[in-house]
């Protein structure tokens, strides 16, 4: 624990301006709220209910597979069932919850008062439940909810019913809480970090968002355009994807992954700036390589920009084409063994502890690491066409974006958790957590690389007997690592409700930056006056 | 917040928003080219 309390914080650096110390009460606080602890706090909350309904569909589904043949679903639910589940996880659940971390942290760690734009805050959180809803109740209209996969691709999604309309909204008003996010997180950086702090002297989260803000704002509108595309052909009589009016259905896929394959590092940079926070705190060393990652990160950001039609190898492209994708994606490999190779010596010869937080960190690079390699697999143009749409992919991108994403994002909850709430979680049942979560992840999504590889195509409601044992295993995974997060909600409600003596200003011993400069918990106002940076 | 720091968040706010509004019209223009309208 730290020696470092509230007492102790120099007034120039943790100033609490008590004059602006105003808490709105009652149900103004969260409809008006333009604070930005508030609001985060909003995006975290709805983000985590948003993991739980897609999770939920992600079990009825693997319910489904448990066995050959029809048990539950009919085919045409089921395939709802697997579109909803990938719109509700990307963008309802991972991309709201690393806007929640984004809002919470970033002013605290660059001594800034709030967002750039608190009124915006605002409206791009409570456009969420709006879309979630439009997503959630498609369910309910005539021939149910999308059903043509999260990518949408036509000509099917231009065949599909009302559900698809709503689904083309959905994302419409995702995209735009998107943008508005995106610029209110590049503004307050570059506008209104703390005198002394450059940006090489930024913390890593903040590195890692401000490359991701720039990515959602030269992809999301593209996305916004594709589906309005859609939108035109389903309803105004354009034919931009239909091949019977002289359109091109493929053209839809160049401009979908065009936004799309951006849009797996929008979800993975921000966990890789939580990671580097994490790792030099319980590994009591300087991150290595500081210059190295931020420049690996940019790198990365470029790299997605060319790598698109890897999603495509299948739909036909000159072999220069298929060289030119195979070779630029693998190239991503490089800066981000750059990152991994700057984790690992960061912990080299450090005084490492295993709190909660540091092994979702661990653990995050050995399974990340692991998505990586397949990722690097399919890259490969003809290894990839055989593996076109398995279940290799499959496990792939869950390695990447659970294992991923999601771990990472555990990892921060449990490191800010002390600052937002003032108590500390319960560290058994924090570890419980990560271990259930570890071993059960791995159950559910490891057979699916061998399923795959033996041609189990995804999104199919039925399979061939070859296939039951390890769909059965997955299946089980799946239920424990559902169940497992259940410890979560328990540790989180617990340390919120405490009424036990509050932490110190930094509850662990090595952590540094402003945010841990502030008392805990975090007054609702901080850095009213900007704090001099001395880094 | 000072008025000149309002006055600059603003500024680089609309300069970003131009940005995807530009990004857009690109995608339409571009698609467009293959894209045939009754």
């Amino acid at each position: 624990m730290s020696s470092v309390t509230a007492d102790h914080i120099p007034p120039s650096v943790g100033h609490d301006d008590h004059a602006h110390d105003h808490v709105p009460t009652g149900w103004r606080r969260w409809v008006f709220a333009t604070n930005h602890k508030d609001i985060g706090t909003m995006y975290l909350i709805f983000s985590f209910c948003m993991l739980l309904e897609g999770g939920t569909l992600a079990l009825l589904l693997r319910t489904e597979l448990f066995e050959p043949g029809i048990q539950f679903f009919q085919p045409e639910l089921f395939n709802q069932f697997t579109t909803m589940h990938g719109l509700i996880m990307i963008f309802g659940a991972i991309m709201p919850a690393f806007v929640g971390f984004a809002n919470w942290m970033i002013p605290l760690q660059i001594g800034a008062s709030d967002m750039a734009f608190a009124r915006m805050n605002n409206f791009s959180f409570w456009l969420l439940p709006v879309g979630a809803i439009l997503l959630t109740a498609s369910f309910f209209v005539p021939g149910g909810a999308n059903a043509s996969g999260w990518t949408m691709y036509a000509p099917l999604s231009l065949q599909m019913g009302p559900g698809m309309d709503f689904a083309i909204f959905a994302v419409h008003i995702l995209g735009a809480s998107s943008i508005m996010g995106a610029i209110n997180i590049i503004v307050t950086i570059l506008n209104m970090r703390a005198p002394g702090m450059t940006l090489m002297k930024m913390p890593m989260f903040c590195w890692s968002w401000l490359v991701t803000a720039y990515l959602l704002l030269a992809v999301m509108p593209v996305l916004a355009a594709a589906v309005t595309m859609l939108l035109t052909d389903r309803h105004f009589g354009t034919h931009f994807f239909n091949a019977a009016g002289g359109g091109d259905p493929v053209l839809y896929q160049h401009v979908f992954w065009f936004f799309g394959h951006p849009e797996v590092y929008i979800m993975i940079l921000p966990a890789f700036g939580i990671v580097s926070q994490i790792i030099p705190t319980f590994a009591r060393k300087r991150l290595f390589g500081y210059a190295s990652m931020v420049y690996a990160i940019c790198a990365i950001a470029i790299l997605s920009f060319l790598v698109w039609a890897h999603h495509m190898f299948t739909t036909g492209m000159p072999v220069t084409a298929q060289l030119f994708f195979m070779y630029g994606t693998m190239l991503i490999s490089i800066p981000t063994g750059v990152k991994v190779f700057n984790w690992t010596a960061t912990m080299w010869r450090g005084s490492m502890t295993f709190e909660t937080p540091m092994l979702w960190a661990i653990g995050f690079i050995f399974v990340f690491t692991i998505g990586g390699f397949t990722g690097l697999v399919l890259a490969i143009a003809p290894i990839d066409i055989q593996a076109q749409d398995t279940y290799y992919v499959v496990a792939h991108f869950h390695y990447v974006l659970v294992a991923g994403s999601l771990f990472a994002l555990f990892g921060a909850a449990y490191y800010w958790l002390p600052k937002w709430c003032g108590h500390m979680y319960d560290e058994k049942l924090g570890k419980l957590h990560f271990w259930s979560s570890m071993i059960s992840f791995n159950v559910a999504f490891f057979p699916m690389h061998f399923l795959g590889l033996a041609g189990m195509p995804r999104r199919y409601a039925d399979y061939a007997a070859q296939f039951t044992t390890f769909h059965q295993v997955a299946t089980i995974g799946a239920f424990w690592f559902g169940l497992s997060q259940l410890i979560f909600i328990y540790v989180v409600v617990k340390a919120v409700r405490s009424t036990g003596p509050t932490v110190a200003a930094s509850p662990w011993e090595s952590a540094e930056g402003l945010e841990w400069t502030v008392p805990s918990p975090a007054p609702h106002h901080t850095f009213v006056t900007p704090p001099q940076y001395e880094g | 917040m000072t008025p000149e720091q309002r006055r600059r968040n603003r500024r680089t706010g609309w300069l970003l928003a131009l940005f995807a509004v530009a990004i857009l019209v690109w995608t339409f223009v571009r698609a467009n080219l293959y894209g045939v309208v009754d």
